[in-house]
C-alpha cells in the first residue's frame, strides 16, 4: 500500500508535498496514527473509528501519566481493532499489535511513543520507558 | 418543457442517504480502484482514502437516489398518488401528455340581506360574509363601496324591495374561494357593523366552481387520456397493451392495410370504419381445458353437428390428443369437418378467428351411430287458432351452430305473401333453448289438393330450425286460404339423436379480459373497430435438431429443449424464427455444431375449414404447410405480425452425432 505520507511534527500533521510516499507497513502505520488522533464518533461512514485520547485530555482524564496511559491502552486496542477491520485482505503485512506508551505531560502536550508490529514481524517505532 | 431537469435539483438531504449504501458504495470504489493501482492506499484513514474517496462514495449514493427521484417523478403512477419530488419539473413533463393544469373558478351565489329600515346603505366590498367555513364577499361587479339604495330608487343598482314585516331585502352576487358549497337558506356570520341589518342568508344554492387541478390529478388525468388515445394507432395499442398487461409473452397488433388484416367494416352512418386486432399471448403453456358438445345425427348427412360451446375461444386444439383430428371426438373415428361464423353481421369474414366474435360448429361423420338419446317430439300446444291444426312428424337433424339440441319453439303465423305466384304464409320461429329466432314459409300442398300448407323446406330458415322435420298447417273443410291462420301461435319442442362429444382445446386465458377493457368505452378510440385475438396458431409438429458433440463431453439435452421450447412458443412480430438461435441453444448445452433442424408447421387462418357467411355461403379455409417456420401472407388474414408457434415439448427431438 502507497499512501501520501504525512509528517507528525510539533505543530501538528501536515501533508508532505515533495514526493515522497509513504509506502508498506509504514502506510498502516500512518492511518493508525490518524485514527488515534480522530475523535471517535466523528466519521458517520466508520463509527468505531478513532479513540477518545483529545476528549480524555481535555476533560481532565489525563492528569498524570498514570492516568493518561490507562486511557492511552484503551485507545491503543481501539485503533488496533479498526485498523484490523478494515484493512485490506490484499494486504500482506497487516497490523498485528501496537502499543501506546505515555511519556511526559508538558504545558497541553501529552508525548506518546508508539512501538507497531506486523503480521510479518516488522516493528515500526519504539516504545521508550517499558 | 422549457427547462431539462438537473440532477442536482433531485440531490436528497443528508439524512435521506443511508449510511450503509455510502459504505457499501465505497468499498466498491475500493475494490474497482484496486484493479488499476494495487498499491494505492484507499483504507480508512489513508489521506486518499478520507479525502477523496469518502466524499465520492457519498455523491455517488446521493446520485444514484437523485436518479431514482427522478425516475420516480417520470412514473405517471408515483405523481397520481402523490409522491412528487420536483412539482416544477413535474407540471412541465404533464403538459406532454396533454394536460396542464386548470385555473380554478371561484364558488358563486347569491345572498339575501334584510334589512329593518328602509333607507341607503353604503359598505365596503372587503366585507366578510361566512357562510360556514367558507368566506365570502360581494362579487366585485356590484362595485366598491357597496351601494345599497332604499326602496323606489330609480338611479340605484341594487335596491331594497318590501319583505315580511316591515323589513327590506336586497339580494347581492357573492364569490368565494373554488370548491365551497353552500345550500339554500344557509345564514352568514358577518363582521359588517350595520344595525339594521337584520339577516344574511343564501338564496338558493350555491354554485361551487371548480378547484385547481393538482399535479397527481394531471397524472390520473393522464394515465386515462393516454390508454385512450393509444388504440388509435400500431404502437399506441401495443403500449396499451404492455402497459396493462406487462406479463405478457407475446403482443401483437394488425390495423386496416396489413396483409393481416381482413375485417373491414362501415359503422351505422355508413362510413368506411377501421379496424385493429390485438393478438396476445399471455404464457408460452396456452391453458387448457375441454367442453362437452352435445350433438345431433344428421343422417342425410351421416355425422353428427351442432354448435361447440367454448366458454373461452379457443387457440387450437390440444396438440397432446391430436391436433385438429376427428379423433379428438371420443365416440366415434370418423373425419370431422369444421365450420366457422362470424356473430358480428358487419365483420362477416375469417377475420374474426380466435375472437370471441367467431362460433364454431362441427360436422362429425358417423356413418352408422350406436350410442344416442332418441329423437323427441313434444307435444304442439297452440294459441289463438280457431280453424288450422298444426302437424310436426320426422325427424330432426340438427343444425352446424346450434348449441343446445333441445329446441322450445314458440312459431306464430304473421303474414301473408307471394313467392314465385305462390300465396305463402310467413311465420316468425323464436328458440327460447338457444335464444335464436328467425322466419319460415308455408306455401301449398299441391299434393294434398291445396287445402293443407307445408313448410317450405329450400328455406335456410327451415334448414336452421326444423332440417329434417315435416310441418303441415291442415285448415279442415276448406282450401288453402292462409290468411285465415294469420295471428295462429304454436308452441313446442323436439330433438334429433343426441350423443355427448368431449373436446380438448388450448385457449388464452387473458382473452376476455383483454377484450373487454379494448372494447370498454372509456378505452375504445373513434372509428377503429378493435378486436382481442388469440394468435393465428402455426402448429408444429416435427421439430429435430440434429446436433454434433464431441466423444467424451455430454449435452445436456433436457435444458436446450426447454430452452427452445420457451424461444419458439413465445416468437412475435418483429421477431422471427430464426436457426442460429436454436444453434446458440444448443451450443450453450454442450453441442458442438447444429447441422440442420427438420421442422414443419402447419398454420391454421381458422380452427374451422369453413367459413359460413350471413347468406349461408361457404369458403373453404385451408391451413398452410410451412417447413421452414417461416409464414407466408395469404387471404384469409394471417402473416408475420399475427402468427404465433405452437411447439408442444414433446414434438421437440434430437438427433446427436457423436465425433
Amino acid at each position: 500500500m502507497n499512501g501520501i505520507a504525512l509528517v507528525f511534527g510539533t505543530e501538528g500533521p501536515y501533508f508532505d508535498l515533495s514526493g515522497n510516499l509513504v509506502t508498506g507497513f509504514n502506510a498502516t502505520v500512518q492511518n493508525a496514527l490518524v485514527c488515534a488522533g480522530t475523535n471517535q464518533g466523528s466519521d458517520p461512514l466508520f463509527p468505531t473509528r478513532g479513540t477518545t485520547l483529545l476528549a480524555d485530555g481535555t476533560s481532565g482524564k489525563m492528569v498524570n501519566l498514570g492516568l493518561a496511559q490507562t486511557r492511552a491502552n484503551i485507545a491503543a486496542l481501539n485503533v488496533l481493532s479498526f485498523i484490523q477491520s478494515t484493512d485490506s485482505a490484499q494486504n500482506a503485512d497487516m497490523l498485528q499489535d501496537i502499543q501506546f506508551q505515555c511519556q511526559t505531560i508538558k504545558d497541553q502536550n501529552l508525548a506518546i511513543a508508539v512501538k507497531a508490529t506486523s503480521t510479518t514481524g516488522k516493528t515500526v517505532g519504539i516504545v521508550i520507558n517499558q | 418543457m422549457q427547462n431539462p431537469p438537473l440532477l442536482q435539483d433531485y440531490l436528497p438531504d443528508m439524512d435521506q442517504v443511508p449510511i450503509s449504501s455510502i459504505v457499501s458504495i465505497r468499498q466498491q470504489f475500493m475494490n474497482y480502484l484496486a484493479q488499476w493501482w494495487p498499491q494505492l492506499d484507499t483504507r480508512p484513514g489513508s489521506i486518499f482514502g478520507d479525502l477523496h474517496l469518502t466524499p465520492a462514495a457519498v455523491l455517488d449514493a446521493a446520485a444514484a437516489l437523485a436518479v431514482t427521484n427522478l425516475f420516480s417523478d417520470l412514473e405517471l403512477t408515483n405523481v397520481a398518488n402523490g409522491v412528487i419530488n420536483n412539482p416544477d419539473f413535474v407540471r412541465a413533463y404533464l403538459k406532454n401528455f396533454g394536460v396542464s393544469a386548470q385555473a380554478g373558478a371561484s364558488s358563486t351565489g347569491t345572498m339575501a340581506m334584510v334589512f329593518s329600515a328602509n333607507q341607503t346603505y353604503v359598505f365596503s366590498g372587503s366585507v366578510i360574509f361566512n357562510f360556514g367555513s367558507s368566506a365570502f364577499q360581494v362579487s366585485p361587479t356590484v362595485g366598491d363601496p357597496v351601494i345599497i339604495s332604499p326602496m323606489g330608487s330609480t338611479t340605484g343598482k341594487y335596491v331594497l324591495t318590501p319583505y315580511a314585516n316591515g323589513q327590506f331585502v336586497v339580494y347581492l352576487p357573492v364569490t368565494g374561494p373554488a370548491g365551497a358549497s353552500v345550500t339554500d337558506s344557509t345564514i352568514a356570520n358577518t363582521n359588517l357593523g350595520q344595525t339594521n341589518l337584520v339577516s344574511v342568508t343564501a338564496a338558493g344554492n350555491f354554485d361551487p366552481g371548480t378547484t385547481p387541478s393538482g399535479l397527481p390529478q394531471l397524472a390520473a388525468q393522464a394515465m386515462l387520456l393516454y390508454p385512450a388515445a393509444n388504440l388509435s394507432s400500431r404502437r399506441g395499442a401495443l403500449s396499451f397493451i404492455t402497459q396493462n398487461w406487462p406479463n405478457l409473452v407475446a403482443a401483437a397488433v394488425t390495423v386496416t392495410g396489413d396483409n393481416e388484416m381482413i375485417r373491414a367494416g362501415q359503422n351505422p352512418l355508413g362510413i368506411n370504419q377501421s379496424a385493429l386486432d390485438i393478438f396476445v399471448r399471455s404464457q408460452v403453456n396456452y391453458a387448457s381445458s375441454s367442453v362437452v358438445a352435445a350433438l345431433t345425427y344428421n343422417p342425410d348427412l351421416r355425422g353428427w353437428t351442432g354448435g361447440l360451446p367454448f366458454p373461452s375461444p379457443p387457440a387450437f386444439f390440444s396438440p397432446s390428443t391430436g391436433a385438429f383430428q376427428a379423433n379428438l371426438f371420443d365416440e366415434q373415428t370418423g373425419s370431422s369437418l369444421l365450420y366457422a361464423q362470424s356473430t358480428d353481421t358487419k365483420l362477416d369474414n375469417p377475420g374474426v378467428s380466435f375472437s370471441l366474435k367467431e362460433r364454431l360448429g362441427v360436422l362429425l361423420s358417423d356413418q352408422t351411430p350406436t350410442a344416442f338419446n332418441n329423437a323427441v317430439i313434444t307435444p304442439i300446444t297452440s294459441d289463438n287458432v280457431t280453424n288450422a291444426a298444426l302437424n310436426i312428424t320426422g325427424e330432426y337433424w340438427g343444425s352446424t351452430f346450434q348449441l343446445l339440441p333441445d329446441r322450445a319453439i314458440t312459431m306464430q303465423f304473421v303474414a301473408v305473401t307471394a313467392i314465385n305466384n305462390v300465396i305463402t304464409v310467413i311465420a316468425n320461429v323464436y328458440d327460447s333453448n338457444n335464444n335464436e329466432s328467425g322466419t319460415v314459409y308455408f306455401v301449398p300442398d299441391s299434393a294434398a289438393g291445396a287445402l293443407t300448407g307445408i313448410i317450405l323446406q329450400s328455406d335456410p330458415g327451415y334448414k336452421r330450425f326444423f332440417n329434417g322435420l315435416n310441418l303441415v298447417v291442415d285448415i279442415p273443410g276448406c282450401i288453402w286460404t292462409p290468411a285465415s291462420v294469420v295471428g295462429a301461435k304454436f308452441t313446442f319442442g323436439f330433438r334429433g339423436k343426441t350423443a355427448n362429444f368431449t373436446l380438448n382445446y388450448l385457449y388464452e386465458p387473458m382473452l376476455p379480459v383483454i377484450d373487454t377493457a379494448i372494447q370498454s368505452s372509456d378505452n375504445k378510440s373513434v372509428n377503429t373497430a378493435p378486436l382481442a385475438r388469440s394468435f393465428v396458431p402455426c402448429n408444429i409438429t416435427q421439430f429435430v435438431v440434429n446436433y454434433r458433440y464431441k466423444r467424451g463431453t455430454t449435452v445436456d439435452a433436457a435444458t436446450a429443449q426447454k430452452a427452445i421450447f420457451n424461444y419458439v412458443n413465445s416468437l412475435a412480430y418483429p421477431n422471427a424464427y430464426e436457426e442460429s438461435q436454436i444453434g446458440m441453444i444448443m451450443l450453450n448445452n454442450g453441442a458442438t455444431g447444429v447441422s440442420s433442424v427438420t421442422k414443419t408447421g402447419m398454420v391454421y387462418p381458422s380452427l374451422a375449414q369453413i367459413y359460413v357467411d350471413q347468406n349461408q355461403n361457404q369458403t373453404a379455409i385451408p391451413p398452410v404447410i410451412t417447413t421452414d417456420l417461416s409464414i407466408p401472407s395469404t387471404d384469409f388474414g394471417f402473416g408475420p405480425r399475427n402468427v404465433s408457434y405452437i411447439l408442444p415439448m414433446a414434438v421437440i427431438q434430437f438427433n446427436a452425432t457423436v465425433y
